[in-house]
């Protein structure tokens, strides 16, 4: 067989190798556009005391699944200025008087408030309070992401140096499923991270009420 | 019976040409057993016992074949200085390396040594074993030919070379006066003197491998020292390897000669040398077809195989000349085949384990591409490569989402056995190679880990793979195939991959490009 033809055949034989072995997907990632906006408790905390200063961080969910941290470009603002007051960019806030006002968040156009009440640090007991127990080794730790348990227990202060234990006849709930679910169990209430997003766990018992607001980071 | 007599009369009447052209312009006779003959023009046969060499005369110079021994050697050069007192050896060209044929050579001080490539290595390696080529042996392995073993006319030419003297001889004393050759070539070499020309021409390896003939066109005549039983009637390889015969029928019969004279004296005509290779070639292309064909050497010894060469001396030998043609035929065959095929991908456990939703795998339509070598009827190696679609997958669970075309191109370098003619099994290595392409979705996670992600991943895993396949002879060169060839992938698998095991089948021809018989 001559040199040519010989040439010829492995040209043709390679030919489909070069051709033939890449794959062909059709459809281009769309451009993902924010849908909704959450705003984040820095840190977990039930009703505000006055004096007390906070944070806050802001996520929007964007159309395609992702999450994307906008707390340094979004417009933070209070709903009453003479409740609560931005004292620290770009989203600390300190708690001036008892009240109730909204801490709202808007980035492009899209916006998310969160309800909060200040009460006075020298309250008229009996009260409800909600209390993050240490299930294990270390100080107790409120879950942070997906998948992370923790333990809460609530109980009335009669006065300043005297509580009782309500947990497993308090009634609670959550204010978000998807975010967290909180169910009594045995002694203690079992809080379980879902998904991202930020919910306040509510317990009630003979009329008084407590609440324990924290968000799960995405 | 009638073209053998037409053969001896010619060659007859060829020997006595020479004698009487000898016997009417002799150069010199210094003994009784050293003869010079001229053959044809300026080309002379020098003669000592039933040694034959030969030599040319130019203008420039002489030629000489090979120097036989030292004796002779010096012997025929006192004659040229008689003779031709002008003219000096430029070329000693050395048919092979041969203490009988190749001695004395550096009698002739200052020509210009030439043999095969494969010369001076087979001399050096000569030089430390004891020859294979004369009739005697060291039979008390006292590494020397002591008198008791030099009988017979071979005992008497290794006698030659004892120097000292003593009735003994040593390997030193065998090959103390072969010179090495200066110029090498490695398949044919043009010398040109005094506006004369010959030709130097390796017949391959038939007696030892650097093998030379040597080709005179100006006088038709070509020179082979130790050739092939060629004149043996009926023809028979005897021991000779056929491969080795043909190879010098290959290598002689097309130069274009008259007479070819062999190393000692006795001469053969082109046209002997074209009919024998001509019926041993249609002897050897019918046995090769019939052993393609999967046939016995009985059934080919039954057969009407070279039957239009009935009557003629060759023929008689035929059942002799099939077996030894058979039992070293080589059989060389490319072929390369086209399948159009499916390809089914069994789904891997670890690709969907930990998902809600997931389909992946399945039958795709493919290509298939294979050439191979055959090495005789019953064995090849081949490669193979598969062009299969692209597949497709997806698969769900709540935070995660993925979708991908992925095309897998496999290759295999194969072994394939053939225990019968119309079926044939394969294995050997294989490689895969993957591109990937898809988007996948991530939710509740942070950019850049959350939200859709183009994804494009290429890998390659080796593997191993084994096939089946089924083959019906549609014509001489085509034949309809079906193969049925699996694929395993070795090691961890790409992210992308849903498959480790691949079965291809399918239906497709094979066409033979090349056939060589050896």
């Amino acid at each position: 067989m001559s040199r040519e033809r010989l040439t010829t055949i492995v040209r043709l034989l390679a030919l489909p190798l070069v051709c033939g072995c890449n794959a062909s997907y059709p459809f281009q990632p769309s451009n993902p556009v924010p849908t909704t906006l959450q705003i984040h408790y820095q840190n977990p905390m039930g009703p505000a005391l006055v004096g007390q200063s906070f944070g806050f961080n802001a996520y929007v969910v964007n159309s395609d699944g992702g999450i994307q941290d906008v707390t340094t470009t979004a417009t933070w603002m209070s709903s009453n200025t003479n409740v609560i007051r931005l004292t620290a960019t770009p989203s600390g806030f300190t708690a001036i008087a008892p009240g109730l006002a909204d801490v709202s968040a808007t980035y492009r156009g899209i916006s998310n408030a969160l309800p909060l009440t200040v009460m006075e640090a020298d309250r008229q007991f009996p009260i409800l309070v909600i209390n993050l127990v240490n299930s294990g080794f270390g100080p107790p730790t409120p879950p942070r992401v997906v998948g992370q348990t923790a333990y809460l227990s609530a109980a009335i202060r009669i006065n300043a140096t005297q509580s009782q234990s309500v947990t497993t006849q308090a009634t609670w709930s959550s204010s978000d499923p998807r975010v967290m679910t909180v169910l009594p169990e045995g002694q203690l209430a079992t809080l379980r991270a879902i998904g991202a997003g930020t919910a306040v766990i509510t317990a009630s018992f003979n009329g008084l009420t407590a609440t324990y607001g924290l968000s799960i980071q995405p | 019976m009638m073209r053998a007599q037409v053969i001896l009369v010619i060659s007859i009447a060829t020997l006595g040409v020479f004698a009487a052209t000898v016997g009417a312009q002799p150069i010199a006779a210094a003994a009784p057993d050293r003869e010079i003959r001229q053959i044809s023009g300026d080309l002379y046969d020098a003669r000592e016992g039933q040694q034959h060499t030969i030599f040319l005369v130019t203008p420039a110079g002489i030629i000489m074949g090979d120097p036989l021994n030292v004796a002779f050697a010096q012997w025929l050069n006192d004659r040229f200085a008689e003779r031709f007192p002008n003219l000096a050896v430029r070329y000693v060209l050395l048919t092979h390396h041969h203490f009988d044929r190749a001695d004395g050579g550096g009698v002739f001080t200052n020509a210009e040594r030439v043999g095969h490539e494969a010369y001076n290595r087979a001399l050096s390696n000569a030089r430390s074993e004891w020859p294979s080529f004369v009739g005697v042996q060291d039979r008390n392995d006292n590494r020397r030919f002591d008198s008791a073993e030099l009988q017979g006319p071979d005992g008497a030419l290794v006698l030659s070379r004892d120097r000292n003297g003593d009735g003994i001889v040593t390997l030193d004393e065998l090959w103390r006066f072969v010179v090495s050759a200066r110029t090498t070539y490695h398949r044919r070499l043009t010398i040109a003197l005094g506006g004369k020309q010959l030709e130097l021409v390796h017949p391959g390896e038939w007696h030892s491998p650097d093998m030379t003939v040597l080709f005179f066109p100006n006088e038709r005549v070509l020179f082979a020292v130790d050739p092939p039983p060629l004149q043996t009637l009926p023809f028979s390889f005897g021991t000779a390897k056929p491969r080795q015969v043909y190879d010098w029928l290959h290598a002689v019969a097309p130069l274009d000669f008259d007479t070819l004279m062999f190393g000692d004296g006795t001469t053969m005509r082109h046209s002997d040398v074209n009919a024998l290779t001509g019926y041993l070639d249609e002897i050897r292309t019918e046995v090769a077809d019939r052993y393609e064909d999967g046939q016995s050497v009985e059934e080919i010894q039954a057969s009407a195989l070279g039957e239009n060469y009935v009557g003629t001396p060759h023929y008689r030998g035929r059942q002799q000349q099939i077996a030894d043609i058979y039992r070293t035929v080589q059989l060389r065959r490319v072929t390369v085949s086209g399948a159009g095929t499916g390809n089914y991908s069994r789904v891997h456990s670890s690709f969907c384990s930990s998902y809600q939703s997931c389909t992946a795998g399945g039958v795709v339509p493919a290509g298939t591409a294979d050439l191979s070598l055959w090495l005789g009827r019953r064995l090849a190696v081949g490669a193979t490569v598969v062009l299969p679609a692209q597949t497709w997958s997806t698969r769900r669970q709540p935070l995660h989402e993925e979708e991908l075309a992925l095309r897998q191109t496999r290759g295999a370098l194969l072994l394939r056995i053939v225990p019968t003619n119309v079926f044939a099994l394969s294995l050997g290595p294989s490689v895969t190679y993957g591109d990937a392409e898809g988007i996948d979705i991530v939710r509740g996670r942070l950019v850049p880990v959350g939200g859709q992600h183009r994804i494009h991943e290429r890998a390659y895993r080796f593997g191993l793979s084994f096939g089946a396949e089924a083959r019906v002879p549609l014509t001489e060169k085509l034949t309809l195939v079906a193969p049925v060839q699996t694929f395993h992938v070795f090691g961890t698998l790409p992210e992308s991959w849903p498959n480790r095991l691949d079965v291809v089948a399918g239906v497709g021809v094979s066409v033979r490009l090349v056939r060589h018989v050896n």
